[in-house]
């Protein structure tokens, strides 16, 4: 029992509390804006409809180390609240997308995001 | 840093990664490699030069950064998609290693379950559905060949160079030592008491054990916790207390900051206190999605005109010999 105590007082400060520094938010929010970019690239030149959609999960990746930093910063858990949703939102339309192309794959037995241009209208 | 030497970085990134992009040319892609890591480097070398000098360097954040851009590279350009969703995969174990030291840690497995193990599960699973059987020699020709690279790269870092420009740059940067910038301690640490006041049973827990670390021998005592307009706690800027009551003898305990809740414990409570309507539409939203997925990925069938009858509970017109002829193919 005086273990319990010992360490309930002598635990010190949470690290939570801790002020988080320049440069590690400086660092994540550039990784962050680096894999956004990527994946906004990949988004647009990789053909395969699976992988386009891959893309945009790394977008989801990206914004969501941009709030858990920010969050951080604030020191304040709705950022990682505002993560939870994104995960939410990725996993539904994972699902969505797949059973899209799975559609797709029956109409006309190519990945290409190319067969399917007739849909631009132009 | 001026913007300049960030916008040539950016430019120096994205030729690197045009050559990367290129098929069937190892030499270019080392060539690429080479100068998209040394633009990543060296922004990064140069915000850690703008800090101050006894400043730490955040030296895990740089190593699982690089880890989570490499393998945001690699799996944009790879050829083959299985490898590509293998290196998202490393993407997500970064990024949680990045949640892990901004102290999510909450977030940083629900990431590792939710996206290693069931998102890229289920593309992995499409993927095998979806490849060509017959291309199992190699890549399938659409996925070696980038569509409009060009155009892609200039959108993709102009955004860049205003992301981080507006990150790095503009008023010094996001800079949380300026005044102002962040809550005081105080105020965040009152805000967490408060969540503990929300928790009474734990909130009855933690004094039973510090009652008990008092009294070893005796036996616990009856207790009860006084709340004045609803609230045990009261926080004076500096240590938590709480009005206990034993035996018809009021005491004041001070919390040890020990007992101020957990990382997860704060984001289920913002959860369920600051947004429960997000929560409710959250579950709305993949209650719809499973429907969307079921009703899209569902196999259309044709039926003939005499089968819809029997569907719809009608005899068949047509005896069985006869509705070979009549075209009602399933």
């Amino acid at each position: 029992m005086n273990d319990v105590a010992v360490s309930l007082t002598q635990a010190g400060e949470a690290s939570t509390m801790v002020p988080i520094t320049t440069g590690t938010i400086q660092i994540v929010l550039l990784v962050s804006a680096v894999m956004f970019a990527i994946g906004m690239v990949g988004f647009l030149t990789r053909r395969n409809m699976i992988l386009m959609f891959l893309c945009t999960e790394l977008m989801f990746q990206a914004s969501a180390i941009a709030m858990i930093a920010f969050g951080r910063m604030h020191l304040n858990p709705e950022g990682q609240v505002f993560v939870i949703f994104i995960l939410t939102v990725a996993a539904a339309e994972a699902a969505l997308a797949l059973g899209l192309v799975v559609l797709l794959y029956r109409r006309k037995p190519t990945l290409d995001a190319e067969a399917w241009s007739e849909l631009k209208e132009c | 840093m001026t913007p300049s030497i960030l916008y040539i970085a950016c430019v120096v990134g994205a030729i690197g990664l045009y050559l990367i992009m290129r098929p069937h040319r190892s030499a270019t892609r080392i060539v690429g490699t080479i100068a998209g890591a040394g633009a990543i480097a060296f922004i990064m070398v140069k915000v850690l030069e703008g800090l101050a000098a006894d400043a730490p360097v955040p030296i895990l954040e740089v190593v699982f950064g690089l880890a989570a851009i490499a393998g945001a590279a690699r799996m944009v350009t790879h050829p083959r998609p299985v490898f590509a969703a293998i290196y998202f995969v490393v993407v997500v174990v970064s990024s949680a290693g990045m949640f892990l030291l901004m102290d999510a840690e909450f977030m940083a497995f629900a990431l590792i379950i939710v996206y290693a193990g069931a998102i890229l599960i289920t593309y992995l699973f499409v993927l095998m559905l979806a490849q060509d059987a017959t291309s199992t020699a190699g890549e399938a020709l659409y996925d070696r060949i980038p569509r409009e690279p060009l155009a892609a790269l200039v959108v993709g870092f102009v955004l860049l160079a205003i992301l981080s420009d507006a990150f790095l740059l503009v008023d010094g940067g996001v800079r949380p030592d300026a005044p102002g910038m962040t809550p005081s301690l105080a105020s965040v640490e009152e805000d967490r008491w408060m969540v503990l006041d929300g928790l009474p049973l734990q909130l009855e827990e933690t004094v039973a054990e510090i009652l008990a670390a008092e009294s070893a021998d005796a036996p616990a005592a009856e207790f009860s916790i006084e709340r004045i307009d609803g609230r045990a706690i009261r926080f004076d800027g500096t240590h938590a207390s709480v009005d206990v009551k034993i035996a018809d003898e009021s005491r004041n305990l001070v919390l040890p900051v020990s007992a101020m809740p957990t990382n997860a414990q704060l984001v289920g409570w913002s959860l369920v206190a600051t947004f429960p309507v997000s929560l409710e539409v959250a579950g709305v939203i993949l209650l719809m999605a499973m429907f969307g997925a079921v009703v899209l990925a569902r196999r259309q069938i044709d039926l003939g005109e005499d089968e819809l009858r029997v569907a719809a509970g009608m005899t068949p017109l047509l005896e069985e010999e006869e509705s070979e002829f009549a075209g009602g193919s399933s």
